[in-house]
């Protein structure tokens, strides 16, 4: 029987708990949104054995999971002990050392920056929330936005990030004082008491934290105070950036990433000049900053290096290039450019809430300088830029979601959430879609196709089509391999299959007869021997052979093969279908027939034992192989045999036959 | 656009800070409005209905009334900005008309309408303030308004609405929780465990729907709890109010009377 309470708040209060702000939705609407908050006292602050957490707290907290009463001493400069509470930009910049197994202190993770890293990248968050769960890391949440004594509402004028600021330097300040509160003194005397360690790397707020009287360190500092045997390695951890991270900007609208498109009407009038050139997209599988399109006025393929120079074009569209003067030509690069990796932390949602290029253009940036360098000038190659598509070439691709595009992964949850799905195709750049379904197409292979590229947004955006089972299922993996390959394997639809003859298994070669218009034209081949040979278990035999000698001393060879042209007739459903399918692909367990099954493997299949008809091709030559005569005939045959390779060489090399 | 929000973190945290089991504040207000015969306005967190009651009274149309019984009349009025973004409905707005519809079978069972043969019951809710509960609140509104109405119930109706995150029931949704759990209300007769209405409208697996709804009966009864309390602070205010010769006030504790009682003044 559970316990269910009404939580109550007292009138006054009603100013700071209601959190009111206007928000833009993605067609450009603006709405109010209110949102409530309760506050409480019994947020417990994690520390083991603290009076005041443990008499107030209602739930268990496993004793594991709770931060050693003194932290960690190894630090020099806190003796008595301490905890880190990491400021957001720690958490984004030097996630890194956070992860590393030498950094051992217990770690306070404040509500405020829990939401504010989720809030700027979504794969950061998650890593967050993985560090969380290891077992040798003492790490514990602090709700401080619903604890009463904690909680900040922003000023007038106060920025988001101002707000936040505040909002941990208030935190830091409360773990200090409800420490020294849980430990009064003894018999009069001060106990050493651990301290609190706000780490930051922004400078702006570390001093307004050290007038506030709190001890905070930036990162570089805390390592180069760790104990020497993990010091050396930690450093070189810290990543780079010398500058202060820069607070997160105001919404500066969508932003042109791509310039656009000429006019169709410009492209072709360039294209006929000569000025611009069309080909064929190719995406470097190797590189996603780079692309190539081969054109005829030139023997090697134009390059185009740079997202913007590749200007939203996809595998396969039909592209009308601009070539840079020659003295600017690159050549290929042999660098490995991954756009997972350089990209991983981007988040699915739109752009349009968050300038958050400055990331991704820095990451890609990097990544095309370092390619530069090593770009070799002899080998170059006409270089260009694209820019307007003739013809789009876009279908359905099999993706399968990128689970850390995910903000719920919650296995009920019903929202629409923006998530990436990544082509299984390395050519393609990565999906941007929107679905209700992502917590159970997680771990599938699904269909995708792309519906736009804007200018303004980083990736294609597309829906779901239809999901193909799960991950390295057999079925899910065949049909996604035929899927990308283009092979139809759909089922012979009621059209194909009414251009079947009507008689269906039990058709026969009609009794001879002048008047049958299967007859006309047909030789009557059945008295001859005719055998085949084929593998073992072959169903369609499409090809007869056989041979004999004439009585002129001469030897007749000839070789039938199915006349398939009596029942598949020009033009019809079923010519079509054929002529699209264009062969029949074998797969090891399976086959999916170019034509239906009742033509391959038994009206058109030259079986042994019954009459079949067939076009012949005799040959008539002496001794020495050298063809006398020769002729073409459409003809009706009963095949005495069907041979495997095995029965056909025992019969040749029996001396007795 | 994705939920930014987790719905219950693993600290057992909802977005508003409240734990699982969690009601959110509820504000009921007696005092008449107008020349309403009854009315209330409940406040589930921000979710603001008022309801005003009319009757029993004579009918409109002579062609609706029944020989024996009085006839329940719900008409629900969605503010255009008890929203986010404002929106205007139609007059027949197929789903308001369901809202009406469903409160008039709720209550049906619960008002004692034999009582008033050829009469007619006019329900008003308003909606002030959408965040989620919606039905919810219409129900404890409407009973609270026949309440003040003086019109005689079985028993003070009490609802409430719950949901299922992956296996954790939650108690009294707000709309961002509505908009990604599968949810449902249930009005419950507290005294005797009766349930007169069950509604829901998203897809949850069987397993976890005895469960869900079992706790949203207990809820129920603890809504009731709050209901009783203001009820009886208006009776007594009412009381005060009249003079009743000396030795006015009347003493201590109600809950040693029989129940049925508490509904009169």
């Amino acid at each position: 029987m559970v316990e269910i309470t009404i939580r109550k708040r007292p009138r006054t209060e009603a100013v700071v708990t209601q959190r009111k702000f206007f928000k833009k939705t993605a067609r450009g609407k603006v709405i109010k949104v209110i949102r409530e908050r309760y506050l409480r006292s019994d947020v417990a602050c994690g520390i083991l054995s603290c009076n005041i957490c443990s008499a107030s707290s209602e739930t268990n907290v496993p004793s594991h999971r709770t931060l050693p009463a003194s932290g960690s001493v190894d630090h020099t400069l806190f003796s008595e002990g301490h905890f880190v509470l990491p400021d957001t930009n720690i958490f984004l910049a030097q996630m890194d050392l956070m992860e590393s197994t030498l950094f051992t202190p217990p770690i306070i993770v404040l509500q405020t920056v829990m939401e504010e890293v989720r809030h700027r990248s979504l794969p950061l968050y998650n890593r967050l929330k993985a560090l969380m769960k290891i077992d040798e890391k003492r790490v514990w949440v602090f709700y401080n936005e619903f604890h009463s004594e904690t909680a900040v509402i922003r000023d007038e004028d106060e920025s988001p990030n101002d707000r936040n600021d505040r909002a941990i330097r208030k935190a830091t300040s409360w773990y200090n004082t409800h420490i020294s509160l849980a430990r009064p003194p003894v018999r009069g005397q001060e106990m050493p008491l651990p301290k609190v360690v706000l780490l930051s790397d922004d400078a702006a707020n570390r001093q307004k934290a050290e007038s506030e009287g709190l001890q905070c360190l930036s990162a570089r500092r805390y390592v180069e105070g760790m104990p020497e045997a993990s010091k050396t390695q930690l450093l070189d951890l810290i990543a780079t950036p010398g500058e202060d991270i820069e607070p997160t900007r105001a919404v500066s609208g969508r932003q042109q990433l791509y310039p656009d498109y000429l006019p169709m009407s410009t492209l072709l009038a360039g294209v006929k000049a000569g000025q611009l050139h069309q080909g064929h997209f190719n995406a470097n599988q190797y590189n996603y900053l780079e692309g190539s399109v081969p054109v005829p006025a030139f023997d090697k393929p134009v390059l185009l290096i740079g997202r913007e120079n590749m200007n939203r074009a996809v595998q396969g569209d039909v592209v009308a290039v601009e070539i840079f003067p020659e003295d600017e030509w690159k050549a290929p690069a042999d660098e490995v450019v991954d756009q997972e990796a350089t990209l991983k932390n981007d988040d699915a949602d739109d752009t349009d809430e968050e300038a958050t290029d400055d990331e991704e253009t820095r990451a890609e940036q990097r990544a095309l300088r370092a390619d530069a360098a090593r770009r070799i000038a002899k080998e170059k190659q006409p270089t260009g830029r694209i820019v307007g598509i003739i013809k789009r070439n876009w279908k359905s691709y099999v993706c399968h979601i990128d689970s850390t595009s995910l903000t719920s992964s919650n296995a009920t949850s019903l929202s629409q959430q923006t998530v990436f799905a990544t082509p299984v195709s390395r050519l393609l750049p990565r999906i941007r879609m929107r679905t209700r379904q992502a917590p159970s197409l997680l771990g599938q292979k699904i269909l995708v196709t792309i519906d736009r590229w804007d200018s303004s947004s980083r990736y294609p955006e597309g829906h779901f089509v239809r999901a193909l089972g799960k991950v390295e299922s057999k079925e899910a993996e065949q049909e996604s391999l035929l899927l990308e390959f283009d092979v139809p394997y759909r089922p012979f639809g009621k059209a194909i299959l009414d251009c079947l003859p009507p008689e269906g298994d039990s058709w026969v070669v009609p009794p001879k007869s002048d008047t049958h218009p299967d007859w006309r034209d047909r030789e009557d081949l059945r008295d001859l021997i005719v055998c085949s040979i084929d593998p073992p278990g072959c169903q369609d035999i499409d090809d007869a052979l056989h041979a004999r000698r004439l009585p002129n001393g001469n030897i007749e060879a000839g070789v039938h093969i199915a006349d398939v042209s009596r029942f598949v007739h020009p033009d019809t459903p079923m010519d079509n279908e054929a002529a699209a399918r264009g062969t029949t692909v074998y797969l090891v367990d399976k086959r999916i027939d170019m034509l239906p099954a009742l033509l391959g493997t038994n009206l058109c299949s030259l079986r042994p034992f019954v009459e079949r008809l067939a076009f012949s091709v005799i040959w008539e030559m002496n001794s020495e192989a050298e063809i006398v005569d020769v002729r073409f005939t459409k003809s009706v045959i009963a095949s005495k045999s069907a041979f495997t390779y095995e029965e056909a060489q025992i019969r040749k090399d029996d001396p007795c036959v | 656009m994705g939920s930014r929000v987790e719905i219950l973190n693993d600290d057992g945290y909802r977005s508003d800070g409240r734990r699982q089991y969690e009601l959110r504040e509820i504000t009921i207000d007696l005092s008449q409005r107008g020349a309403a015969d009854g009315s209330a306005m409940i406040t589930h967190g921000l979710t603001q209905v008022l309801v005003t009651v009319f009757g029993p009274r004579e009918a409109k149309m002579r062609s609706h009334t029944l020989h024996d019984r009085a006839v329940l009349n719900v008409e629900v009025n969605i503010a255009p900005f008890s929203t986010g973004e404002r929106r205007r409905r139609t007059r027949g707005d197929k789903r308001v008309l369901e809202l009406a519809s469903a409160i008039k079978s709720t209550f049906e069972p619960v008002v004692q309408t034999s009582l008033y043969p050829r009469s007619q019951i006019d329900i008003y809710v308003h909606v002030l303030q959408q965040d989620g509960g919606l039905l919810q609140a219409s129900i404890n509104g409407t009973t609270l308004a026949l309440v003040s109405a003086g019109i005689p119930l079985l028993d003070l109706l009490c609802s409430v609405s719950g949901g299922v995150h992956s296996a954790s029931p939650l108690l009294d949704l707000t709309t961002l929780e509505e908009n990604d759990l599968p949810h449902l209300t249930v009005a419950v007769m507290p005294k005797s465990g009766k349930v007169t209405l069950v509604s829901m409208e998203t897809r949850l697996h069987v397993d976890r729907f005895g469960e869900m709804f079992r706790l949203a009966c207990d809820a129920a009864k603890v809504i009731h709890g709050e209901m009783k309390k203001a009820v009886k602070a208006r009776t007594q205010k009412l009381v005060n109010a009249m003079d009743v010769g000396p030795g006015a006030k009347l003493q201590g504790d109600f809950a040693d009377r029989d129940d049925e009682m508490d509904m009169m003044e």
